[in-house]
């Protein structure tokens, strides 16, 4: 049941030892893989061997990916070892994350209509807001995430650059959590992904370990090329705004935090703001399901690569202008909010049904103890009018007889 | 009597054994009690219920009634339609109480009723009406923000349309933030009705002296500490005006505000 009280859209029942989800409500935020004592909840996920048909295999992992080794470990030997591990070259998004920064100020700044404006890289935030606040779905800022522009761009350009036939070029992503797995897999916002395949961090990770530790052995700085650029772009939660400067912003991680933000944006008791960066998880990407390391640790490693790795990017601020005009960076389908579910079409028998949910819901204990199956009372009392539920499903209100 | 013709009587939706509604019927059993059923049920009989599960369908099976009417609108969960239509058992559902389904069964028994056309029977304006009621604490701002959270996301939740949602809950945050700067505490009534919502929010507190000088926008009588808090610019009531269809402020000094809003639907 630690899935069910972790699950921030009450997406999850447990009826007789199972549990079962609701898809319109799930976000794929992953809170219930790490909650589940058993392991029980498994993503599914490509597997690194099922990669041999295509001639030249690029991966771009995702920059958190870095954050999972010792800052000591230079940036360039975990993508030889990503080399070694199958792949043809090794791509960092953080140059296209710079980029989007750049583009995402310049659209700011002519952006003139309701505030505040919403980043869009975390996935689960994107589909929190679909599903349950479709008033601010117009909020998103539409600039697309690094790793599908960084992809298309290279579709584009690749096959004409290596002579290679479009489907020889396979391009996989490295993901640190369920949720941009799932954006790669049933993308919501285009129509397909320009990726072939999706592997988790966690499987990366242990394949590749081995092997980065053997070649850090052996590793000269002068094996570097001469452009060789690291950077360590959104990982952490407010990397983004920062290197956006502007004046009025808000930083927040954590999906309970950003559900209240997301209240009070409505209310509009956050006023004044035009930007908010949301993430679902903590620290923002570094504390995301599928990483090995500690997110603290890991925001930490990331931190000192910063320091110690970070090449000055020479970014061209006319192109970028020009290609943001063109609509490069936008997002290919605009989001749409997912239909809440509401009791009824018919707005007499909906208020019907909620008045049956009140009178329920003040029949029952109200402690959420969660034996019934359904989160809180208010979940059970709802799921009862939408006749999902029985009222002896709730110990309280069960005969004593037996 | 035919189950078609308790099908018309009750505006039912049938779920399973359309092809049996010609059934003539001697008796109605109404209960959820599916022992009583057993115990007192009389065959050819049609069972009117609340009891949503298979259960209701097997007692129906072992008394040897025809069919099985689920009130409120409620749906079988675990394939007892399959159930039924195996034991040529009709079940149907209706959007009326007990007791409306077994007065209306009644009218038409004794033709006191007619039987009601579908249109008939959607009551126009017959108090459907939830009415809610809410408390806020004045100082506390802790807890700013949650009455009107907890108004949205009933709206939300009944359908209400997302723009209208906006305003009310806009609405009520800035008569919640008045409640909590201005006063001791008060009373919140939420009526949501097809035709309309009407907030009204009834403090005690000391009241506004004059109403028509604290509609005006930058007029306020808040401190320089809840100004520097972010409250208090003196746009709370015009922001209501602003958001509502319709809006009332009476005031009693030294006693309270009644601030009543109003949102067309």
């Amino acid at each position: 049941m630690s899935c069910m009280r972790q699950c921030p859209t009450q997406a999850i029942r447990v009826h007789n030892g199972k549990s079962t989800f609701s898809n319109e409500l799930c976000i794929d935020c992953g809170g219930c893989i790490s909650a589940c004592p058993s392991s029980a909840i498994v993503p599914s996920i490509d597997h690194v061997e099922n990669i041999s048909h295509f001639k030249y295999k690029i991966i771009l992992p995702t920059p958190v990916l870095y954050s999972q080794f010792d800052p000591r470990i230079h940036p360039y030997v975990i993508q030889e070892g990503l080399r070694q591990l199958g792949f043809d070259e090794v791509v960092n998004l953080t140059l296209t994350s710079a980029i989007l920064t750049r583009a995402m100020k310049l659209y700011l700044r002519s952006y003139r209509g309701r505030r505040p404006l919403i980043s869009s890289y975390c996935p689960s935030i994107v589909r929190l807001i679909q599903v349950k606040y479709p008033d601010l779905v117009e909020l998103i800022i539409p600039i697309d995430v690094p790793r599908e522009i960084a992809a298309r761009e290279i579709r584009m350009t690749y096959p004409r650059k290596l002579g290679l036939k479009p489907e020889d070029l396979g391009l996989f992503y490295v993901s640190n959590c369920p949720a941009k797995i799932v954006a790669v897999r049933q993308p919501a916002e285009r129509q397909k992904s320009w990726f072939d395949g999706v592997h988790s961090i966690r499987e990366i990770y242990s394949a590749l370990v081995p092997i980065v530790n053997e070649l850090n052995k052996e590793f000269d700085p002068r094996q570097i090329p001469d452009d060789f650029s690291f950077g360590v772009g959104w990982i952490s939660s407010g990397t983004l705004t920062r290197s956006l400067r502007l004046e009025k912003w808000l930083v927040v991680a954590g999906l309970d935090n950003v559900i209240k933000i997301f209240d009070d944006i409505e209310t509009s008791r956050i006023r004044d703001i035009d930007f908010i960066e949301a993430t679902a998880h903590m620290l923002g990407c570094v504390s995301g399901t599928f990483n090995v390391e500690n997110p603290y640790v890991a925001r930490a490693n990331s931190m000192k690569q910063a320091e110690k790795y970070d090449t000055p990017l020479k970014l061209d601020e006319d192109a970028i202008s020009r290609q943001l005009e063109e609509g490069r960076f936008y997002l290919e389908n605009s989001v749409l909010p997912r239909p809440l579910r509401f009791f009824d079409t018919d707005l007499e028998i909906s208020i019907k049904r909620m008045r049956e949910r009140e009178r329920v819901f003040n029949k029952l204990p109200q402690i959420d103890c969660g034996c019934c199956g359904a989160p809180t009372c208010m979940a059970f009392a709802e799921d009862f009018v939408h006749g999902l539920a029985e009222l002896s499903d709730c110990i309280f209100l069960r005969p004593h007889h037996s | 009597m035919t189950i078609e013709t308790i099908k018309k009587v009750l505006g039912a939706t049938v779920l399973a054994g359309t092809e049996l509604l010609q059934t003539e019927i001697r008796y109605v059993y109404a209960s959820d009690l599916m022992s009583d059923v057993l115990a007192f049920g009389k065959s050819d009989s049609i069972l009117l219920t609340g009891l949503a599960s298979q259960q209701a369908v097997i007692s129906a099976h072992m008394a040897e009634f025809k069919g099985v009417v689920l009130i409120r609108g409620k749906k079988m969960k675990d394939g007892a339609e399959q159930f039924a239509h195996h034991h040529h058992i009709v079940l149907m559902s209706t959007d009326h109480d007990m007791y409306e389904s077994c007065v209306l069964i009644n009218g038409a028994l004794h033709g006191t009723a007619e039987i009601a056309a579908p249109e008939a029977q959607t009551p126009a304006n017959d108090g459907i009406i939830l009415h809610n009621h809410f408390e806020i604490e004045g100082s506390d701002f802790a807890n700013a923000g949650m009455v009107s959270t907890d108004v949205k996301s009933i709206l939300k939740k009944v359908g209400i349309d997302t723009a209208i949602v906006r305003r009310v809950a806009i609405s009520m945050y800035e008569s919640e933030m008045n409640v909590i700067m201005h006063a001791k505490r008060a009373k919140v009534d939420l009526r949501l009705a097809p035709q309309y919502i009407e907030l009204s929010v009834d403090d005690e507190g000391k009241g506004i002296p004059d109403v028509e000088l604290a509609m005006q926008e930058g007029f306020t009588t808040s401190t320089e500490e809840q100004r520097a808090m972010g409250f208090g610019s003196g746009m709370g009531l015009p922001n209501i005006k602003r958001n509502s269809d319709e809006l009332a402020v009476t005031s009693e000094v030294g006693k309270g505000t009644v601030v009543r809003m109003r949102f067309l639907l």
